[in-house]
């Protein structure tokens, strides 16, 4: 005889409904818990990872993370903006490039949970034009030479004194909320904008940028490593990431700074791999959720082990005539921790599913490579919701095994004595 | 123990040992979750601070702490009548070795002559068997590029007094540091150096960052003049290029805390799942024992005991079983982060010097015999209240 069917086991789990869905219930909260975590963690890669054209590219000062720490010179930009690789406008001539200053602005959560760093980035209409997902949503942009900004809505809608037509205390003067806009989900979703050369007067930076950033000419996209190999370069020294995408001019720039002395202190990267890179570093807070889900999962699997031992123990009996009927140990295993894994099914599934009242939720954290507040939504997709489901079978699986081991194990005679 | 019914409790106790001890685990596991989970939010509250803190201030720039302060300002807060030593701190953001957060610690570089003014409560002490070791102090103070860096940071990571650490410096020019100090305290995991040094390199490197300071640590005189001293700071600065906010030192920590977003909430919540999970589990495996035992009951009460009294004995045995629970789970968790193990990495920073309270740890005990009465109360009333026929009918 092969297998014990399936039904068995099913009517036993609905036989016992009480112990069943306690013990279900135990196994979907942590599942809920870590399907919550996965959100969070795919939700604020998304901000990151989203944004980005590969033919943007970002110059900053050399080893400093992000623009909060960055500063280039001021006779930089001019250097950078004269590289022919550098995209222009076909009208004017001039240039596709601005030179942009982030100051961190210290803001109250409307949630009552204290206050966080808003970027505020200096920009100008050539910059803004150079982040294609951006688009204003009501009001008007920042005008030149004005203390005014435009807030992302995510920004505008957690912090206090971010909505439109509200006054923000930036340096010495309050600056006067005039537009609003919406970035999708990427980085600039967490942002505030003003005018570069008013934001730099306000904090006396006379003398340096936060970074400068410019768009390479168009041309055929191909992965840095097959440039390098095209053209014989040598990698390593690069210090990019080789299978990012970009255009020929976008490679030239990315090697101004090894390639031009004036340059040196400089380094290139394509928008995407900038965003893409502070991901690594963005938050404690998932490392903290990942450490919960283990310890509820460890608590869940005990549960999970307590109640197959207590059903294998009232069916000694019935173990015991399966045994006889010629059912072998192996069968009597596999059926028993089928029905563990079945009981971890049920819950899995509740706790998975349960946890699609957390998505779409918006919520905010610090990056910590910049110290700067990123919104962000919880985002439950498939792959959250099948890697939480496995949990939940892994931690039936685990909990089951020991009492299945045991049931198989009994000999027939004195399971049948057994009352 | 409990008068005359000690031996029946305690035999019920171990009547199944295998589920108590399963049940027993489950509940443990949970309440080392909510011991865990609350100890965080206590140590996230009030993170570790220094002996007379709370007559410490924190001038920072009114933007926000990313903004920095000239070096001039210290000299004219140390004038502000109240107060009675001051401290410029540059926070130097740098990377050793790599990114990873095992590899993180902040470096601070000020003025090591107010070292130890600014951190009366450290101790300075020999990296290996951790007795006191005043004179290397000296040996730090008289070398420009010498560093003193908390004991914890030495024995993580193997360093020995003379090393050299050099430091990748995010924004700022890279350092290269000669280990000639080590200290201990409350907190022990921070590595200082000389602003001089610091200041000579940015100027040649990065004139912008050089004559800056990230802030300013002040002490006063008395916990009554804080309100004056900061209004004080604040008005003498407010119409200078780097307008300030002077807030106290647990203010200006709790700022680092609340970047990181709504963890209260977050902790709190999941906090309350585990203490659900508790309750699921609990009851599910009570109610098991209560069917188990309706037979037994039902002969105790034909021996004359009165429901209420069977009651009483039932949570009698489900206070002992959650009550031991509980222990293991606070005390282990307790005895877990008395060791500095890899979790601390976890938080990137926060948890370094986290430590959970012994009072918290007994709060733990009467939490577990709650939960424990909570999830029994419905099983074994119905058992002890049910028909004596009725009982012994259906055992057969």
């Amino acid at each position: 005889m092969s297998g014990i069917p399936l039904a068995y086991n099913v009517r036993n789990l609905a036989v016992r409904r009480v112990s069943t869905a306690m013990t279900a219930l135990g196994v979907a909260l942590p599942t809920t818990v870590f399907c919550s975590v996965l959100a969070l963690r795919s939700g604020l890669k998304a901000a990151f990872v989203r944004t980005g054209s590969p033919e943007t590219i970002v110059f900053l000062r050399k080893s400093s993370m992000t623009e909060t720490n960055s500063t280039i010179s001021r006779a930089d930009a001019p250097i950078i903006e004269a590289l022919g690789d550098v995209a222009r406008e076909p009208e004017s001539g001039r240039p596709i490039a601005s030179s942009e200053l982030v100051v961190l602005l210290n803001c109250r959560r409307r949630s009552g949970s204290g206050s966080s760093n808003v970027a505020i980035r200096g920009t100008t209409p050539l910059g803004r034009g150079l982040r294609e997902g951006v688009r204003l949503l009501d009001g008007r942009w920042p005008g030149v030479g004005l203390a005014e900004v435009a807030v992302a809505r995510g920004i505008a809608e957690r912090f206090e004194g971010c909505s439109m037509g509200s006054r923000l205390p930036l340096g010495k003067r309050d600056w006067r909320v005039v537009g609003t806009f919406d970035a999708g989900a990427t980085a600039y979703g967490s942002e505030v904008w003003a005018d570069a050369d008013t934001l730099a007067a306000e904090f006396h930076r006379d003398a340096w940028w936060s970074a400068v950033w410019v768009r390479a000419k168009p041309g055929e996209l191909r992965r840095v490593s097959e440039w390098a190999a095209a053209k014989t370069l040598d990698l390593p020294e690069l210090g990019m990431t080789p299978e990012s995408f970009v255009s020929e001019a976008g490679l030239a720039l990315l090697l101004a700074p090894s390639r031009d002395a004036r340059l040196k202190t400089l380094e290139a990267m394509t928008e995407r791999d900038y965003f893409g890179r502070q991901t690594e570093t963005a938050s404690p807070i998932s490392g903290i959720g990942a450490f919960i889900a283990l310890f509820m999962a460890i608590g869940a699997a005990f549960a999970v082990m307590n109640t197959m031992y207590a059903a294998i123990a009232g069916r000694g009996r019935e173990i015991a005539v399966l045994r006889a009927m010629g059912f072998r140990r192996r069968a009597i295993l596999t059926s028993f921790l089928l029905e563990a894994i079945l009981l971890a099914a049920i819950g899995a599934l509740v706790g998975a599913l349960a946890s699609f009242a957390v998505n779409g939720v918006s919520t905010g954290t610090a990056n910590f490579a910049s110290f700067t507040e990123v919104t962000f939504a919880f985002r439950v997709n498939a792959s959250v919701i099948a890697r939480g489901f496995g949990f939940g079978l892994l931690l039936g699986a685990f909990g089951g095994l020991f009492p299945a081991i045991r049931a198989a194990r009994r000999p027939i005679v004195s399971a049948m004595r057994a009352v | 123990m409990f008068g005359r019914y000690g031996s029946l409790v305690r035999r019920n106790l171990v009547r199944n040992p295998r589920r108590s001890a399963l049940t027993s685990l489950s509940l443990a596991a949970s309440t080392f979750l909510v011991v865990t989970l609350e100890a965080l939010l206590a140590h996230l509250d009030n993170l570790p601070s220094a002996e007379g803190s709370e007559r410490r201030l924190v001038v920072r720039h009114a933007t926000s702490f990313m903004e920095t302060l000239p070096e001039s300002f210290g000299p004219r807060v140390l004038d502000v009548p109240g107060v009675q030593g001051i401290c410029s701190i540059v926070f130097y953001l740098a990377i050793w070795r790599d990114l990873r957060a095992e590899n993180f610690f902040a470096k601070i570089a000020l003025d090591p002559d107010r070292l130890r003014e600014n951190y009366p409560e450290t101790r300075v002490v020999d990296p290996e068997t951790g007795a006191d070791r005043v004179e290397l102090f000296e040996d730090f103070k008289r070398e420009k590029r010498a560093a003193s860096a908390g004991i914890a940071l030495f024995q993580k990571y193997g360093w020995k007094l003379g090393d050299t650490v050099s430091l990748r410096g995010v924004g700022f020019p890279d350092v290269e540091l000669t280990l000639r100090s080590c200290y201990d305290g409350p907190e022990h995991s921070t590595l200082f150096f000389h602003r001089d040094y610091l200041d000579d390199l940015c100027r040649e490197q990065l004139p912008e960052r050089a004559g800056r300071v990230s802030f300013i640590n002040v002490i006063c005189k008395s916990i009554d003049d804080l309100p004056i001293v900061s209004a004080k700071i604040d008005a003498m600065f407010a119409n200078s290029d780097a307008p300030t906010v002077t807030e106290t030192e647990k203010a200006f920590q709790a700022g680092f805390v609340q970047l990181l977003g709504n963890v209260r909430f977050l902790l709190r919540s999941i906090a309350l799942a585990c203490a659900f999970a508790m309750i699921c589990v609990a009851a599910n495996t009570l109610a098991m024992t209560a069917r188990e035992r309706a037979t037994d009951i039902a002969i105790l009460k034909t021996l004359g005991f009165t429901p209420g009294r069977v009651l009483g004995l039932l949570l009698v045995e489900v206070a002992i079983l959650c009550v031991v629970a509980a222990a293991v789970g606070a005390f282990g968790a307790k005895l877990l982060f008395s060791f500095e193990g890899p979790w601390l990495d976890i938080g990137g920073g926060f948890l370094r010097s986290f430590h959970m309270s012994l009072a918290l740890a007994f709060a733990a005990l009467p939490f577990g015999v709650l939960v424990g009465w909570v999830s029994a109360i419905v099983p074994f009333a119905r058992v002890a209240y049910a028909p004596i026929a009725a009982s012994l009918r259906r055992s057969g």
